[in-house]
């Protein structure tokens, strides 16, 4: 009998139906076909997902009972030997059979017409970093939420309008609610960064709780009230409802409570003063990898390192002290960062920058964009973050003081390196060994421009340019005995590019060039352990027209080219974070995910050792293995499943350690 | 005579009007129970509480000895009901109603169902919405028959009807009541159908029974007519 | 041919017996002529079959009737006999109540007996022979 019932509600509101599915196809008609503007068809499926969809689940639920109202049918089914509780349910399956009947319609055109999925998988919203709303998903939980509304509200009134009403302002409140509840307890419950990703999440739950309260409300009214007493029902509706919202709105406090914290949004690797790996969870904290027990060994809670530098050495040194940054609930949504300094085992934490110190000291309303610590530990420069884009008045962005956090001094800023400061960004590289300056990075953001590299001399005041260059940024490592800093450089002569490593000498500054065959540009050169050669790719024009990746090894001292090798594009995508030194400073690992899958172990000729194959098999878009050699280990970071990999070069064998 | 169903202290409430107030009734089988009420005091509320269509406000109802609840589905199985006005779904056809109606009770005896289409000239295909009342109402005994129901209720089904339907239908009652015995609860306004038919007389009247008694005897004791007693009664100058 | 007069305060029970007696106090039924079944006439007359029901229980109580199972319900043979004491007596308080009725005219035994006659000359015409009809 529950089967007749099922199909009977398809007879009753075939017609209802048949008009949506018509109207969605020819909007997805339209969607599909549409000539011309693309804008037009982005938003003709847009309105499909956001409108039509929840608006077809609203229709369809409130129609519930349309029925039964007329001609007092509804006496008649209440009168058969059928439970109450189960002729609800059949009713909302069946109806909702409809609705999905007409997502399986756009299901179909998805799957058949061509670019009508680019374009609908291509609706999203982002939010923030790594959390974006993808419409469809989201069309479907609303479609199904208002449709619940509606159903729940169905059969609370003959008057059809009077129940759409109020099942969309239902709909919408619950929506409101949900929203607030996922605000508040993330925001404020929950003393920790606030992601995004987690809202959306603990958001999806609220409205899916509180759609079930609606639901359970319905139900248990429709079996328990006087169906010929609109007010009596009502008021049992009321009754029923307002003990089971209150109640979602406690569960999904609860569950967004109890979610686990958000996994970490990124891992990456860096190589401290004394050649340690370092790994830095964000937001789980700072992690050591220490060879000798095989595992990885906490040092600071949620502190990520100054990766716009990408100089992750210049927060260390010599193994002795560890300069970072923490974020903490501040102004802004996204907090403060602020700075702090510990002994390289993690203990000895001291606060140097922000709102945790005396108000009275000037050094709490500081907060430090890039900093560097000097090579004696006996120094810190940083900019300020606050005034690095922008210039406040009587306040230069260039600070520098203590390890202690004494002896605050502001220093002058030269003007021109605040010129176009729209196109330019600032941050700091490693201070000179004599610690009297400081080298400072003005990046332009303008591929047109070149960035500058300054001197700041810190006692006159002076400064000046001692490097200019297409592209500098990345492409900037220090060596690991100190001394020297390798910079990428690419400069015009003309309209003809030419690519050179600079090595500056830190004690003298004084600064040589290796010239390097290519047109385009060198990636992140790598020093090996010794300070002796530098590994990177240089990327040359070709005829192909993408470019090819040649791997370069040179000398430093002698400043030639050891040996250069041309890599498959595929294989070069490991250029930023795939490549590294082992041990014995002549043999390189790289890391090719995408082509061969594998960590390719090359000679110092740079020929082909040996392959190890990945313990997974990766897949996105974000570079997948950034990897960091330690010892006799490599470290591989999976960053899309933000885990980290540590491979013993002698057994060959791959084991998780985080 | 075995007791069929057991009303007792039953209790519903519209509002602040109290419709029906302690009332207690026993119904034996086999038996035509007749129940008199004037309109609106009663009588559909009373079915419409037994068919489970609306919830009672206290008492209990007790159905072969065993508690009958508003959420009970089962006992309807055995009970036909004809209701004052027609309540079918107008969107179908006689025969899909039918049809319908077949698939909740499983002693549904098709042959008989068509057959008694056929006696009363039901066109099976007919859409429900364009049979006239009087045809409306021959349908859903049909409907209520076919079903074989142990205990038969009929809230004042022929008012508004003409004196053939209401014979006609009369007649149906006696031939069900003949082929099978079925006990029948037979609620009305109407005395002069009641007459001829009913063996316990019933009176609703302030919301309980103030009268439950074997017909005969009550128009033995009176010595007037079924519709000079009811009104007496109800008016409240009965002896 | 059974009716039954429900504005009347005699039960519809005992209405149906009397009819029955009467139909075979009229020869109209004979002994051993089947009665309609009791379905067949509580549908014809509109009452209740628990009615007629009783009414055949009863007079088969009283001789009137009787019940062969499986083949329904006769009258019985020597039925007359009861019916003709019944019906003498029924038609002698009628004739008293004439009798009565023609003294308080002034009529004697022969005036009565003379007029008597002639209204059985007017009726002759009809009656048993099933002639005429009024």
């Amino acid at each position: 009998m529950y089967r007749a019932l099922f199909f009977k509600e398809w007879k009753d509101k075939l017609s209802l139906w048949a008009f949506g599915a018509g109207l969605l196809v020819f909007a997805l008609l339209a969607a599909a076909g549409w000539p011309g503007a693309k804008d037009h068809r982005d938003l003709v499926a847009g309105v499909i997902l956001v409108l039509y969809f929840p608006a077809m689940g609203l229709l369809l639920g409130a129609s519930a009972f349309e029925a039964e109202f007329r001609n007092d049918a509804w006496a008649y089914l209440l009168s058969r030997p059928v439970g109450k509780g189960g002729v609800w349910t059949v009713k909302y399956l069946a109806l909702l059979s409809m609705l999905a009947a007409l997502w399986l319609v756009f299901a179909g055109f998805m799957g058949t017409v061509p670019g009508l999925r680019a374009i609908v998988q291509g609706l999203r919203l982002p939010v923030a970093f790594r959390a974006e709303i993808s419409f469809l998903p989201w069309s479907l939980l609303l479609s199904l939420l208002f449709f619940t509304a509606g159903f729940s509200l169905s059969f609370l009134s003959r008057k059809g309008s009077t129940v759409l009403f109020a099942a969309l302002l239902a709909g919408l409140a619950l929506a409101f609610v949900a929203y607030g509840e996922a605000t508040v307890v993330l925001g404020f419950l929950r003393d920790e960064w606030f992601d995004e990703a987690q809202w959306l999440h603990a958001f999806r739950w609220g409205l899916a709780f509180m759609g079930a309260a609606l639901a359970a409300a319905s139900i248990l009214t429709f079996v328990r009230a006087d169906f010929s007493q609109p007010r009596k029902k009502a008021a049992a509706f009321a009754k029923h409802a307002v003990p089971l919202l209150v109640a979602a709105v406690l569960i999904t406090a609860v569950w967004t409570a109890l979610l686990p914290r958000a996994g970490q949004m990124s891992i990456s690797l860096s190589r401290g003063a004394g050649g340690e790996a370092y790994i830095d969870a964000f937001p789980g904290g700072l992690y050591v990898y220490e060879p000798a027990r095989d595992k990885v060994r906490r040092i600071a809670p949620s502190g990520f390192l100054n990766w716009l530098t990408g100089l992750s050495s210049s927060s260390f040194n010599a193994g002795k002290k560890i300069l970072f940054s923490k974020i903490e609930r501040g102004k802004s949504p996204y907090g403060a960062v602020n700075l702090w300094i510990m002994d390289a085992d993690g203990s000895d934490k001291r606060r140097l920058l922000g709102a945790g110190l005396p108000p009275a000291d000037p050094r709490s309303r500081l907060s430090a964009s890039s900093y560097v610590l000097s090579r004696d530990t006996g120094r810190i420069a940083f900019l300020d973050e606050e005034a690095r884009d922008k210039p406040v008045k009587g306040r230069p962005p260039l600070w520098s003081m203590n390890a202690d956090g004494t002896g605050l001094v502001n220093h002058p800023l030269d003007s021109a390196v605040f010129e176009n400061r729209k196109e330019y960004r600032l941050f700091l590289l490693p201070w000179t060994a004599a610690g009297d300056g400081i080298l400072l990075c003005q990046w332009s953001s303008d591929s047109a421009k070149p960035s500058k590299m300054w001197l700041a001399d810190l006692k006159s005041g002076k400064f000046r340019i001692l490097l200019e260059s297409f592209g500098l940024g990345w492409a900037i490592a220090p060596s690991p005995d100190g001394r020297w800093l390798a910079v990428a450089m690419k400069t015009m002569e003309g309209s003809v590019p030419h690519l050179a490593v600079a090595i500056i000498d830190l004690n003298t500054l004084e600064i040589r060039r290796i010239d390097v065959p290519g047109e385009r540009n060198i990636s992140r050169p790598r020093w090996n352990p010794d300070s002796g050669r530098l590994a990177f790719f240089v990327r040359r024009e070709s005829p192909k027209g993408s470019g090819a990746y040649v791997l370069t090894v040179v000398s430093v001292p002698d400043g030639k080219i050891l040996s250069a090798k041309e890599m498959t594009a595929v294989e070069s995508t490991g250029d930023l974070y795939g490549l590294d030194w082992l041990r014995d400073g002549n043999r390189l690992v790289f890391s090719d995910p995408r082509g061969d899958r594998c960590l390719k172990i090359l000679a110092s000729d740079l020929g082909e050792e040996k392959r190890i194959p990945f313990p997974v098999t990766p897949s996105g878009a974000q570079t997948p293995f950034a990897i960091m050699t330690s010892g006799d280990t490599v470290l591989a970071v999976d960053t899309n499943a933000n885990r980290l990999w540590r491979l013993d070069l002698r057994t060959e064998r791959w084991k998780k350690i985080y | 005579m075995s007791e069929l169903l057991r009303i007792e202290r039953l209790s519903k409430n519209f509002g602040r009007r109290s419709v029906l107030r302690d009332f207690h009734l026993t119904i034996e089988s086999g038996r035509v129970y007749g129940l008199l009420g004037r309109s609106g005091e009663g009588k559909t509320t009373l079915a419409r509480i037994l068919m489970g269509v609306i919830p009672a406000d206290g008492g209990t109802i007790h159905y072969k000895s065993r508690r009958i609840t508003f959420g009970a589905s089962d006992y309807k199985r055995e009970f036909g009901y004809v209701p004052e006005d027609p309540f079918f779904y107008d969107g179908l056809t006689v025969r899909g109603l039918l049809a319908l109606n077949a698939r909740f009770y499983p002693r549904w005896d098709a042959k008989r169902a068509a057959a008694d289409l056929e006696r009363f000239g039901l066109e099976p295909k007919a859409k429900i919405a364009t049979l006239s009342r009087g045809t409306k109402l021959k349908l859903e005994l049909v409907a209520a028959l076919a079903a074989a129901p142990e205990l038969l209720i009929l809230d004042d089904p022929t008012s508004g009807l003409d004196v053939p339907t209401r014979r006609d239908f009369l007649r149906d009652i006696i031939r069900e009541l003949a082929a099978s015995g079925t006990t029948i609860l037979f609620a009305t306004h109407l005395v002069h159908e009641l007459e001829r038919v009913v063996e316990r007389l019933l009176i609703l009247h302030g919301g309980c029974l103030i009268l439950d008694e074997d017909f005969d005897a009550v128009k033995g004791r009176h010595q007037a007519s079924l519709e000079d007693i009811f009104t007496s009664l109800v008016s409240g100058d009965g002896k | 041919m059974i009716r039954v007069d429900t504005t009347s305060f005699v039960p519809i029970y005992e209405q149906i017996k009397t009819e029955i007696v009467r139909l075979v106090a009229a020869g109209v039924l004979k002994p051993d002529a089947p009665l309609p079944s009791i379905r067949d006439l509580a549908t014809e007359i509109l009452v209740n079959p628990n009615t007629v029901a009783r009414a055949y229980r009863e007079l088969e109580r009283e001789g009137l009737i009787s019940t062969r199972q499986g083949s329904g319900s006769f009258v019985s043979a020597d039925a007359r006999a009861d019916v003709d004491e019944e019906r003498k007596a029924h038609l002698g308080r009628i004739f008293d109540a004439s009798i009565a009725e023609a003294g308080t005219f002034g009529l004697g035994p022969e005036d009565i007996l003379k007029l008597f006659k002639e209204r059985l000359r007017v009726a002759g015409g009809g009656g048993r022979k099933g002639g005429r009809h009024e």
